[in-house]
């Protein structure tokens, strides 16, 4: 297999590397802030958002015989629009990359690096990153496969708790508008999954893309449900709303013998996710800015490397990255539903007719 | 280039081969007069050609066995050949070449007068160490015979234990100066015709003067040279080549070298013993998870002890802080130092005892293990738990099984014990991961290093980390498995 080509089964593990970076720490907090008690259920309808980009990447994918991002892009919107939209969609995956990553730092200098600058987790992050990406997708794959199952146990961890919480803490159980107007704190935690546009072409067994899509998507957001809730359940959501990292924050409350602080195993493994999370966009963001500038793949990783510094450096105080995040992400999740909205009626009325060849 | 060929002219043969062959004092021409005063020379190396076969079944034979006029023969080479010289192996040859390579290799020529062809007899000396006990590769139920100088004995072991009809011997010469025998063996009908492919073009293309053993050769093979982990297998043990053969691999041997290497080889297998089978289910299984252990514990449990010391003491439990805090007050050094500087020690006992006699070593390891180290804590250079730390990183080495990555698990750990210090525990998450992506990216000749965990082949984890009993598992491992289309 080419080192550019991925298996069915590694697409499904980039689609869930992609959805659980850092968000997943203070999700509970946002959720609670606006739909108190009920911000659980927000999880819930989020999800139709990411169902709805991995289904729309299965239709392009089907519909156009296969071809790559940039060939479906070029023949349905020209030169001067898929230059426009996929720098648009390599600055959304750039700010999720670096959201990331000084998120990652923050919650690393907070926990157990208090005496590292940020800088000294950023540089060799990246450094780390730009190497395992530089073997190409072949190997992303793996990474995002192999620390799947390593780090599973630990995305269920809070569901060991379930014996200290109370259900008063998610009563009254209740459908209110706020869960409406929670839900789009969820999409900065669901986004992301757009990268299967850029990657679903280059699946060498395609049998159900649809399928393992969903089922990723699926299979995350159940492990989204169990830590918001289990979040909520615990500690209540008046206290989970005035916390940065709620999850972490009940992580903490487990105790294990000889270990004082369980904090710092569940960061060493949470790294892992968050490495392969981020992985998964230097891989899509430096393929992109290798073909769309045309560059060689290897030098557009440290191109990336010298952009990501700079983009990550503005997001280092907390404050600043929420701002950041909390402007920028609305418009691009708009931007990507409409495209992928637009360009599946597009290609279906395009494409039609066209014999689908596997590949 | 024309071929050289031998002449009619016996004293030209003779003068024909002395040029092509080295002009050492222990090159022999015996003359020998035959019957009816036919003139005959015996050529051989003193010193590799077994003397009392010559003598015996060529000189004895040719000079008082002959009664018949051989002159009247039409072809007197192989009717002497047949009629008169006891050796099993013999080749009639004109070729000069091939006359002078065979020299080299002990055996030994016969010419006669006006005839323009040689006999050439198999006299080469078999004075190679005979089998003997593993001394590296030791167990406790396996096999004991372990592999010798000699290529032929070594084929032999093989063949005596693999009595297959698929199991096929492919002969090379390596090394333009020494002219190495080496034997390509595989099972025919299990390996994967790619990899096969890939391994002959390998030795094919192998440009070296000099090939004395399979450490050399392995590194003609491996594909990553600067990588730390072995990506062939060598082993003492015939019972290991045999198992390895059917799992649809390959092995390699080299006359002068008693190992033998394996390869496509995955990172896993360098983890198994041959116990992991012969022991009941359960124990097998232990014994895996104390290797594993021992990984882990080889590359984290210093670095880690570090990091609690230098950065984040406040993760250790207080009452176990208290007793490392009283252990190290006075010390000089700070715990990176202390670490290293006992972490160093310790690689000279290790390198100094594999170069000393047995007996010496032994003594060495007694002298620096305990007597150096209960030295070092009373003069205040170490601390008492360092010392803990450290001996339980060096006891976990001896648990690998393999001692090439044991080799490179013990180096790995520097690289660990650094970033640790630079990073705190950042570093280590680092270093472990880069590891891993290290791994990943590995291949033995086309087969995933990682495999059967990246990429995950489900049906190989029955033989992983943990062990199916023996009836559920598959004799070729998937990732060995002839691929489809491979015939």
């Amino acid at each position: 297999m080419e080192s550019n080509k991925i298996t069915q089964n590694q697409y499904f593990f980039i689609i869930c590397a992609s959805l659980i970076g850092v968000g997943i720490l203070s999700l509970p907090a946002d959720l609670c802030n606006a739909a108190q008690q009920n911000g659980w259920i927000s999880v819930i309808i989020s999800t139709s958002y990411p169902i709805f980009i991995v289904i729309t990447a299965s239709i392009i994918d089907n519909k156009t015989n296969h071809a790559s991002y940039l060939v479906i892009s070029n023949k349905i919107y020209g030169k001067v629009l898929t230059y426009i939209f996929t720098l648009i969609f390599f600055s959304y995956f750039l700010t999720i990359l670096s959201g990331v990553t000084s998120g990652y730092a923050n919650v690393l200098m907070e926990t157990i690096t208090l005496f590292l600058h940020p800088i000294y987790i950023i540089i060799p992050t990246l450094i780390l990153i730009i190497y395992a990406s530089l073997h190409g997708l072949k190997t992303v794959g793996r990474i995002c496969e192999f620390y799947f199952y390593i780090t599973l146990p630990l995305l269920i961890l809070s569901f060991v708790l379930i014996g200290r919480g109370t259900f008063i803490n998610v009563s009254p159980l209740k459908f209110s508008f706020d869960i409406i107007k929670a839900t789009p704190d969820t999409f900065y935690a669901f986004s992301g999954c757009e990268i299967c546009y850029f990657i679903i072409s280059k699946i060498t067994n395609k049998s159900n893309t649809k399928k393992a899509g969903i089922i990723a998507v699926l299979l995350i957001s159940l492990i989204y449900l169990i830590n918001v809730f289990m979040v909520i359940y615990n500690l209540g959501w008046e206290l989970t709303s005035k916390l940065e990292v709620p999850l972490l924050y009940l992580i903490q409350t487990i105790e294990v013998p000889i270990i004082s602080n369980f904090l710092s195993i569940v960061m060493f493994l949470w790294s892992f996710i968050v490495f392969k999370c981020i992985l998964t966009y230097q891989y899509t963001c430096s393929d992109i800015i290798s073909n769309l500038f045309k560059i060689d793949y290897k030098k557009a990783n440290f191109v990336l490397f010298a952009i990501a510094l700079i983009y990550i450096y503005f997001m280092i105080p907390e404050y600043k990255r929420r701002e950041l995040i909390g402007f920028l992400m609305p418009c691009f999740v708009v931007f990507s539903f409409l495209w992928a909205l637009i360009t599946t009626i597009l290609v279906s009325i395009k494409f039609r007719g066209v014999k689908n060849e596997v590949s | 280039m024309d071929t050289l060929v031998l002449t009619k002219n016996l004293n030209k043969n003779i003068n024909l081969i002395s040029a092509n062959t080295p002009s050492n004092f222990n090159f022999k021409i015996r003359d020998l007069i035959l019957k009816d005063n036919i003139k005959c020379n015996v050529l051989y190396i003193n010193g590799i050609t077994n003397k009392e076969d010559i003598e015996d079944r060529i000189i004895y034979p040719l000079l008082f066995k002959i009664d018949y006029d051989i002159n009247t023969l039409s072809s007197k080479m192989d009717y002497i050949s047949q009629k008169y010289i006891s050796i099993d192996d013999i080749e009639i040859s004109s070729d000069i070449k091939n006359i002078s390579k065979n020299l080299k290799c002990g055996k030994s020529v016969v010419l006669i007068e006006n005839e323009d062809k040689a006999i050439i007899c198999n006299t080469s000396k078999s004075n190679f160490k005979s089998v003997s006990e593993a001394k590296i590769e030791e167990s406790i139920r396996g096999e004991k015979s372990t592999f010798v100088d000699f290529i032929e004995i070594n084929i032999g072991l093989i063949q005596e234990k693999l009595k297959n009809d698929n199991l096929k011997i492919e002969n090379y010469i390596l090394g333009n100066k020494n002219n190495s025998q080496a034997a390509l063996i595989y099972m025919e009908d299990l390996i994967d015709l790619k990899v096969l492919n890939k391994i002959r073009s390998k030795l094919n293309n192998i440009k070296t003067s000099y090939l004395p053993g399979t450490g050399y050769l392995s590194q003609f093979i491996d594909k990553s040279n600067f990588s730390v982990f072995p990506q062939t297998k060598t082993t003492e043990k015939p019972d290991t080549v045999v198992s390895d053969l059917l799992q649809g691999k390959a092995a390699i041997l080299i006359n002068g070298c008693a190992y033998a290497i394996i390869l496509p080889v995955v990172f896993l297998e360098f983890f198994q013993a041959y116990e992991d089978y012969s022991n009941r289910l359960l124990l097998a299984n232990f014994d895996r998870f104390i290797r594993i252990l021992s990984l882990i514990l080889i590359l984290t449990i210093s670095p880690i002890y570090l990091v609690l010391l230098q950065y984040n003491a406040e993760l250790v439990p207080i009452n176990l802080i208290k007793i490392i805090i009283i252990s190290r007050k006075d010390i000089p050094l700070p715990p990176f130092l202390e670490i290293l500087l006992m972490e160093i020690i310790i690689e000279f006992l290790r390198e100094g005892g594999l170069r000393l006699p047995s007996i010496i070593g032994q003594t060495l390891g007694i002298v620096g293990g305990i007597i150096l180290g209960q030295a070092a804590i009373q003069a205040g250079m170490v601390s008492p738990t360092t010392l803990i730390v450290v001996t339980i990183t060096v006891i976990a080495t001896f648990v690998i099984p393999n001692y090439e990555m044991s080799l490179s698990i013990r180096f790995l750990r520097f690289y660990i014990l650094i970033m640790a210090q630079f990073l705190g525990f950042f570093g280590i998450i680092v270093a472990l991961f880069s590891i891993v992506v290290h791994l990943m990216n590995l291949e033995s000749l086309g087969v995933p290093y990682l495999s059967p965990f990246a990429p995950m082949r489900q049906k190989d984890l029955k033989d992983s980390i943990i062990r199916y009993p023996l009836k559920y598992l598959a004799r070729v491992p998937a990732t060995f498995r002839k691929k489809k289309g491979n015939k």
